[in-house]
């Protein structure tokens, strides 16, 4: 049985994903979750908290399904990366794919200042270091580079995808990254 | 996004596909960065799907110009880069991001095949020099020998030319196509080596200058085909 706060993020997750963060109020999550509000202050201080705490577990669980996806290939060196990149379009093509969460999020909340496009800044940058830590164990020098340059085509393919699903567009994007990587090594 | 605009930015950066592409690249930057400036609490990082119309138009009539059968696949490559790096922009608020587009347009407009035919180009000439090398040393090497066979066989020559047209006389006399010359005319060590030589067909090497000073005195009396070639 879930725990308190276990439930109110499922909720604010269930809601977020399917109404999305600005029209999901917090009495909504309340009623959805069966709670006090009094409880739901005590574990998220604030909504903008509960946004934060929503974004990285959603970022934890896509690196947790990605790093066991990996090591399940148990691929190598450069296979890695183009295991990396089958991955990436699995992801961004299925069905209930809407979009890079911390994009979502940095949509609906594009001041620079407010706490939740901070967070989302933050994750974009950690997806970069990601791919920069694969590249680098693939043995490729400009790793960062790489990494930035993949990021940017799996952001366009995930727009693409998210506005003409089963365009192809995620395994359009899987092969420029390919063609991307082949130019770095 | 002004599409006129945006093609005559690119129309005053040149006309290499290449230059006009990278030109797109910066007016966009720029037009992104200025919609991040005047946009307050708004949805600022997505695309309408008439401005990703505009940006697949533009980057389409720059790789169509490319003459490459994959300027549809790089088209979409391109355009990947673009919204990729526009949403970023928009997220982070920062402009790196362009640098490496640039640097993708760049990898994209020149594609693995023609990389590949470099490489080929390459090692095919790399195999000609070798080929060329491997045969000059060889023709070299087989003049080099022949030239010292020849060689060999002059020396062989100049050695025993006496003697070998000695032997060619004798052969010739024997079967009667050359007259005996008078033995009485010669020098007494001439006629020894020179009867010797009659008799028993024998040329003592150390006696051969004589023999051949005693042909010599008596050429005139050989038939003409042995006179074509003169014992020096």
């Amino acid at each position: 049985m879930k725990n308190v706060r276990e439930r109110i993020l499922a909720t604010a997750t269930d809601l977020f994903d399917s109404r999305g963060i600005n029209a999901s109020g917090i009495d909504l999550i309340i009623a959805e979750s069966g709670i006090a509000k009094s409880s739901l202050y005590k574990y998220f201080p604030s909504k903008n908290q509960l946004i934060v705490e929503y974004l990285k577990e959603k970022s934890a669980r896509f690196y947790s399904w990605l790093n066991t996806k990996l090591e399940t290939q148990k691929a190598t060196s450069a296979e890695i990366l183009f295991e990396l990149c089958e991955l990436l379009e699995q992801w961004i093509s299925t069905p209930e794919f809407q979009g890079l969460p911390f994009h979502i999020a940095s949509v609906e909340f594009p001041d620079p200042t407010h706490p939740v496009n901070n967070c989302s800044v933050e994750l974009s940058k950690e997806l970069q270091n990601y791919l920069a830590d694969i590249a680098k164990e693939a043995g490729v020098k400009e790793a960062y580079t790489l990494a930035q340059q993949l990021a940017i085509i799996f952001e366009g393919g995930a727009m693409l995808e998210r506005l003409s699903p089963g365009s192809g567009a995620a395994k359009k994007a899987k092969s420029a990254a390919i063609t991307l990587i082949k130019s770095y090594l | 996004m002004d599409l006129a605009h945006l093609k005559k930015q690119m129309g005053r950066s040149g006309r290499s596909p290449q230059a006009r592409l990278k030109s797109l690249c910066s007016e966009i930057k720029k037009w992104n960065q200025d919609r991040i400036d005047h946009s307050i609490n708004v949805a600022r990082s997505d695309l309408s799907k008439a401005e990703i119309d505009i940006l697949k138009q533009l980057i389409q009539e720059e790789t169509s110009r490319l003459r490459d059968k994959e300027a549809i696949v790089i088209t979409e490559q391109i355009l990947f880069l673009l919204i990729g790096a526009i949403k970023l922009q928009s997220q982070n608020d920062s402009n790196h991001m362009w640098e490496m587009v640039d640097k993708g347009i760049t990898t994209f407009i020149q594609p693995q095949r023609t990389l590949s035919s470099s490489i080929n180009l390459i090692s095919i000439t790399l195999l000609a020099i070798a080929l060329v090398t491997i045969s000059t040393n060889l023709v070299l090497r087989k003049e080099i020998k022949s030239n010292a066979n020849k060689y060999e066989v002059l020396a062989d020559e100049n050695r025993n030319s006496t003697v070998s047209n000695l032997v060619k006389l004798y052969n010739e006399m024997k079967i009667g196509n050359c007259q005996l010359p008078q033995a009485a005319m010669l020098q007494e060590k001439e006629r020894e080596t020179f009867i010797t030589f009659i008799n028993d067909g024998v040329v003592n090497i150390e006696s051969a200058e004589d023999l051949k000073n005693a042909l010599s005195h008596v050429n005139c009396l050989y038939p003409q085909k042995l006179m074509d070639k003169p014992l020096n």
